[in-house]
């Protein structure tokens, strides 16, 4: 190496890094900018805007829990239903697929994937009319849980079956001759040996969920105290907005639901990133 | 010969069991996906109302190709279509590839977690902060105040009629949060060393690489990324819904958000059902053509 080059490499690398910190800086101040307004009283907000100020507000966070709490319960409530119904329905499905030979089962996969093609706007208006009037699931959690965690379901099947498909298959040849049924297998060797796409699942599907917000709006109607959280936060922030004239109480709730999935993905994070990126390896 | 043919049977017999462990999910996704996916083709052709239900053949879709509001918003949709193809997928490759250009391996791992962030937190945060806090139309919002430095006067940005397409592109500017990047920088980080070597050995320029190397080598990515923001990008509005914009204010409103209306606001149910089986089929439409594209530039690379 020439000490020319080093000079270079040295150059470009120092370009790099800026061009990435200012990114970083774009990307991270909103963030920033919603902490610091979140401590706000109304004259700071006035005053200064946008910088920090003190005394910091705490009272805003008080007032955010009250109205927020109950729809961050609501939302795990939701949100793990969603992702273990689909878990289940899905790992029986790719069991299926992925253990045993039977009439019509390409053309069987071939729809479910193809169920995947299908925007939720084709089926927006049917569903909800089939849900809310048919099943008289309107207002109810049902009524948000099992339409959502249908249509996960196939690609569900699409991930865990290309996973089972790699589980040896003497095992259940094995399991066959000791006279283990197709139950016991299913639960002994299939699920076990195949823990972590599992757990990939479940948080895809809890994050989707998470963050759904047309469909519980639509689907909770009135029942407040039923919302999850994206559509206790909107409600919350345009009646505050209302009375107050500002957006510190909103902004400190927005903070305080952003908590959970920081604390979830700091012990998850090699499956919570494998769980938001595997669409794209599977296509 | 009849020990095989019985054991065979069995075989089959036993094979049968799959249609039980299938029961569940083809019952669940039938009923909710299915089904309604079926009707709203079939209620397309009809005047469906809370109160009536009759076969008018084509007349929805007569009424979609002549109403101006509709083409207005199909127009609509088009722009934030193709700005948030374009603007998502060049940044987030760009922020893939200077993460992957950049040598200080800690850094590159402490700026990846950092750009994720915006992924962990809740849609409707981020939504809210840039209505009510970045293009804020009030003057203290961060766009108006940064913009007063130059003199500008503060705008309306999404409650103003002229801006508002412009105020929804520059959402989530600079479009880099969240976690695709990772899958563009998997991407790269799969590209094998030796093929770095050989174009080093060229006095290939970090540009030309770019072009000639890693961008073919993306292909897969690419595609991905333009198929599922044509899905996405065809029928949200999410965006609209949450800044309260009028479902039929044609300078912002997009085919789905007519949908909603037609839905919730004064049911329509049929003529819903019509603009949800035209976008059905553009989304289809479209996927094929870029699936179609991205195949013959991989057989032209030959990948």
């Amino acid at each position: 190496m020439t000490g020319i080059k080093n000079k270079k490499t040295l150059a470009a690398q120092i370009v790099l890094a800026i061009i990435l910190l200012i990114l970083c800086f774009l990307v991270l101040f909103p963030f920033w900018l919603m902490l610091v307004k979140s401590f706000k009283s109304f004259m700071q907000e006035v005053d200064s805007p946008l910088s920090l100020t003190f005394p910091l507000n705490f009272k805003n966070y008080a007032v955010a829990w009250e109205h927020i709490s109950g729809s961050i319960f609501n939302s795990f409530f939701v949100s793990i239903s969603e992702a273990l119904i689909t878990l289940v329905l899905s790992s029986v499905g790719a069991y299926a697929f992925a253990r045993y030979k039977f009439r019509f089962k390409n053309i069987i996969y071939s729809a479910f994937l193809a169920l995947m093609m299908i925007p939720g706007v084709l089926t927006l208006t049917t569903r909800y009319v089939m849900v809310a009037t048919s099943f008289s699931l309107y207002g109810t959690y049902w009524g948000v849980i099992l339409p959502q965690a249908a249509s996960l379901v196939p690609f569900g099947i699409l991930l865990l079956r290309g996973f089972f498909d790699g589980i040896p298959r003497d095992l259940f040849d094995a399991a066959d001759l000791d006279g283990a049924s197709s139950v016991k297998q299913f639960v002994k060797i299939a699920l076990p040996l195949s823990l972590p796409i599992l757990l990939t699942l479940v948080l895809m599907n809890f994050m989707t969920s998470w963050n759904d917000y047309l469909w519980p709006m639509i689907m909770l109607g009135n029942q407040t105290d039923r919302y999850t959280i994206p559509v206790m936060l909107n409600s919350f922030t345009l009646d505050y907005y209302k009375t107050e004239l500002y957006y510190a109480a909103p902004l400190a709730g927005s903070v305080l639901v952003s908590i959970p999935i920081l604390v979830l993905f700091a012990f998850t994070s090699k499956q919570f990133i494998r769980g938001m990126t595997s669409g794209a390896f599977k296509m | 010969m009849i020990q095989p043919a019985a054991k065979k049977l069995k075989r089959a017999k036993n094979q049968n069991i799959a249609y039980v462990w299938l029961l569940l999910p083809v019952i669940a996704v039938s009923v909710f996906c299915v089904y309604p996916a079926i009707m709203a083709v079939v209620r397309s052709f009809m005047d469906w109302t809370p109160n009536k239900s009759e076969w008018v053949w084509f007349a929805n879709y007569k009424e979609l190709f002549t109403d101006s509001l509709f083409r207005k918003a199909f127009g609509n949709m088009l722009i934030l279509v193709l700005c948030s193809l374009v603007t998502s997928n060049v940044m987030t490759l760009l922020l893939a590839e200077l993460l992957f250009n950049l040598k200080l391996r800690k850094l590159e791992k402490a700026y990846r977690y950092l750009f994720l962030l915006p992924a962990l937190v809740p849609g409707m945060v981020s939504v809210l902060l840039w209505k009510n806090v970045i293009l804020s139309g009030s003057a203290d919002g961060l766009f108006n105040s940064v913009l007063s430095v130059f003199g500008a006067k503060p705008s309306g940005w999404y409650f103003d009629k002229g801006r508002v397409i412009l105020s929804m592109a520059l959402t989530n500017f600079p479009w880099v949060g969240g976690i695709s990047f990772l899958i563009y920088l998997s991407g790269l980080q799969a590209i094998p060393e030796s093929v770095y070597e050989a174009a080093e050995l060229d006095g290939i320029s970090a540009f030309g690489r770019v072009l000639k190397i890693d961008l073919p080598l993306l292909v897969g990515q690419i595609k991905y990324f333009l198929i599922i923001g044509i899905i996405n990008g065809v029928q949200v509005y999410d965006l609209q819904l949450i800044l309260g914009l009028s479902p039929v204010d044609p300078a912002s409103t997009v085919p789905g958000y007519i949908l909603y209306h037609y839905t919730f606001a004064s049911p329509r149910y049929g003529y819903a059902a019509s603009i949800g089986v035209l976008l059905f089929v553009i989304t289809l439409a479209l996927s094929t053509i870029s699936n179609k594209i991205s195949d013959k530039m991989r057989a032209e690379n030959g990948i």
